[in-house]
């Protein structure tokens, strides 16, 4: 009964940003990605004897929930795609400043344009860009999450700022 | 506005309604376990592979390919073990494949997975060739599959080739000073003349039975001995070497009491190796092998 009440504070705890990821990742309505949440809390709740303690439970459950996007678009046979970023401050000022352009460029101009700009970056790099300046989870963080080594996350990371940056360019937002 | 608790309520209802329950932990531990136990035996299997391989290439003696058809290259092409190169990077691919999906395998690179199984797998192999195990595991592997042969029956009949100057067998009697009878190891008897060969050559006569013989023919069972040495197997299994003693001894029977009564005749001489590896390639009367 105890584990019980634990598991529900944890879903309490988790339940808004697990759904803001989903949709951060994905395109679907929020009626679907609130029931891929719930499979994945179900999913984390029968899997809770396989937590590996050299995890955060965070990492762990993020992935839980990344992997039950993918199965549901399996399911599907739609492949996930984000177009929806509620935008904060802090993540335009932490991407100006990554892509070391926070000096020229108009955060309200990025802002506007951010959800058009990832829409452009290549799955796999929008997948580390979301969980690294959306999510703000570090390098150990996002490799525990996408179960990648940490060297390939680098590069995942730098490729996508890269990219990223290219599409600012495409899109004429002047630097 | 997202209702935390509510939802928190909805999905623990949901849990106790279907009766969900926690998968068991040792269902995890069995799973990681299976894997890691895969991977090793991949590794092991990878590490006899590896250990056939050396043993073949220790056992080439490249330096024979001279007398065969085509270049060095050629001839390594003819003495790889490709049966186990296939074996060797197969395992190696299912020990990758298993080490990644252990718990926490994602965290390893590829090439840090597949270059820790080929080094783990070529020390054991020189561990197993160490023992005589690559030997072993060549020979009955050999034995029991279809269209594989062992290495040394290969060998030993890839180096009777008398008309390209090339003989290699069993010496059967050492009873004339400039002479001796040979069985090769395709069964066929000759008569070996001897008095091309300097001394130290001629020392082998009496140490070792099993010997390769560089030469000519002369007659239809009369080979002229250019060079002569001894046939060694590097990482022989100590068992196999037993059983292939007997199988000499029993279609030899004279054998050694031919050569200890010739011992007694000839003075022990000490060989010089550098000199030895010299006279490798020196060639009969300055006839040049096919």
């Amino acid at each position: 009964m105890q584990d019980k009440a634990n598991f529900a504070f944890l879903i309490e705890r988790y339940n808004s940003k697990l759904l803001r990821y989903i949709k951060r990742i994905t395109n679907v309505s929020l009626e679907e990605a609130e029931d891929i949440l719930q499979d994945s809390f179900i999913n984390t709740y029968i899997n809770l004897n396989d937590f590996d303690r050299d995890l955060k439970f965070s990492s762990w459950i993020y992935r839980i929930t990344r992997n039950q996007v993918i199965n549901n678009f399996r399911k599907n046979k739609i492949r996930p795609q984000g177009n929806y970023i509620d935008i904060e401050n802090d993540f335009l000022e932490n991407i100006a400043a990554e892509l070391e352009i926070e000096k020229n460029i108009d955060l309200g101009i990025l802002g506007k344009n951010v959800n058009e700009i990832l829409s452009q970056v290549e799955e796999k790099y929008r997948e580390v860009l979301v969980l690294k300046f959306l999510e703000d989870k570090d390098y150990k963080e996002i490799s525990d999450i996408l179960k990648k080594p940490m060297g390939t996350i680098a590069t995942l990371i730098n490729r996508g700022k890269k990219q990223f940056k290219q599409e600012l360019i495409k899109l004429n937002i002047r630097l | 506005m997202i209702d935390d608790k509510k939802t928190a309520n909805s999905i623990m209802e949901k849990i106790e309604k279907d009766h969900v329950v926690l998968k068991p932990r040792w269902s995890f531990l069995l799973k990681n376990y299976t894997f890691w136990t895969l991977g090793s035996v991949a590794l092991l299997v990878g590490g006899a592979a590896s250990s056939v391989i050396i043993f073949t290439l220790v056992n080439s003696d490249f330096d024979v390919y001279r007398y065969l058809n085509g270049s060095g290259l050629s001839y390594i092409f003819m003495i790889l073990p490709y049966a186990w190169f296939i074996f060797f990077t197969l395992f190696i691919v299912v020990a990758y494949y298993n080490i990644k999906h252990t718990k926490h395998g994602y965290r390893y690179k590829l090439r840090t997975v597949v270059l820790t199984a080929l080094v783990a797998s070529v020390i054991l192999g020189f561990v197993f060739y160490y023992f005589g195990f690559s030997h072993a595991i060549d020979s009955s592997f050999g034995k029991h599959f279809p269209g594989q042969k062992p290495f040394l029956e290969k060998k030993q009949q890839m180096l009777v080739q008398p008309e390209k100057g090339l003989l290699a067998g069993t010496i059967t009697s050492v009873d004339e000073e400039d002479s001796f009878e040979f069985e090769d190891f395709k069964g066929k008897k000759w008569t070996i003349a001897s008095n091309y060969l300097q001394d130290p050559h001629k020392s082998f006569l009496e140490k070792f039975s099993d010997v390769i013989i560089v030469g000519e023919i002369m007659e239809n069972n009369i080979f002229k001995a250019c060079s002569l040495r001894p046939m060694h197997v590097m990482g022989e299994n100590g068992k196999l070497k037993k059983e292939r003693m007997e199988k000499r001894d029993n279609r030899l029977p004279n054998k050694e009491n031919i050569l200890r009564s010739n011992n007694s005749k000839r003075q022990p001489q000490k060989i010089d190796e550098r000199r030895l590896l010299q006279m490798r390639s020196t060639e009969c009367g300055g006839d040049q092998p096919q």
